[in-house]
């Protein structure tokens, strides 16, 4: 049944390995399978449901948000001061597409002032209450 | 035998290694077309305009700038290209009020990886 051109390939299989030759074709073609996941995940919809916006302080914030990945300061044209910013970041891919959460949250002193987010992941991919709901 | 097994599994984790060193390129969503951006009007493009002026965004968000101000829409524009170690950039988020085009941030860079001298 077998060739010779066959036998040789079954051949160079054992020899090489199974896995070894398949590492080899994924690489070769491009196809190296690569998960990425960077920061951590965090629900948009916190920022409405669990806090107030001009009300919330900074400890609600850290209790609901978690510890923000960076911080930084922000002075746009209708404030009157500079606000301190927490940033949030989560990103999740592999080689085909990688999509990604931004989220930065604004701090008048003490208190929660505002925010900007998006986000290009599935909103799956951050919602507390479908996790918890599940 | 040995030294042939050896040497299938040194070819194939080479070539893994360098996949991964150099030659992988990827790219993530379509280039922002902020040339585009200049057609539209504060206050009177309808999202149905920036949808046809710069086409479906990859994300979605909210903007709520100050406690006194109403939570904006964002439509979020992304495109990431690595090829080597040269990584390009560039993210768009267009911002809405009252379902009207309010206002735009872009920006891009370009970086090139390389080892510390």
């Amino acid at each position: 049944m077998n060739r010779p051109g066959s036998r040789r390939l079954l051949r160079t299989r054992a020899c090489a390995g199974p896995g070894s030759l398949l590492a080899l074709a994924l690489a070769v073609g491009g196809c190296v399978q690569l998960k990425v996941v960077a920061g951590r995940p965090v629900d948009p919809d916190l920022l409405e449901r669990s806090l107030t916006v001009g009300q919330s302080s900074r400890s609600d914030l850290e209790r609901e948000l978690g510890t923000p990945f960076g911080m930084g300061r922000i002075l746009l044209p209708f404030q009157d001061a500079p606000r301190t910013v927490w940033s949030y970041y989560y990103e999740q891919g592999g080689l085909e597409d990688a999509r990604r959460l931004f989220l930065f949250v604004f701090l008048d002193g003490d208190r929660y002032d505002g925010y900007l987010w998006f986000s290009s992941l599935p909103p799956e991919a951050l919602s507390t209450r479908s996790r918890t709901d599940r | 035998m040995k030294s042939s097994c050896l040497g299938g599994r040194i070819l194939a984790v080479g070539a893994i290694v360098s996949g991964l060193a150099g030659c992988v390129s990827v790219q993530y969503g379509t280039p922002p077309r902020v040339e585009r951006l200049a057609a539209l009007r504060a206050g009177e493009t309808t999202p149905a305009d920036v949808l046809l002026a710069l086409g479906e965004p990859r994300g979605k968000g909210v903007a709520r700038l100050a406690p006194d101000l109403p939570a904006r829409q964002v439509w979020y524009y992304e495109y990431v290209k690595s090829e080597g170690g040269a990584v390009e950039l560039k993210l768009l988020l267009i911002l809405f009020s009252a379902n009207r085009y309010d206002g735009h941030l872009w920006f891009g860079s370009g970086l090139t990886l390389r080892d510390e001298p």
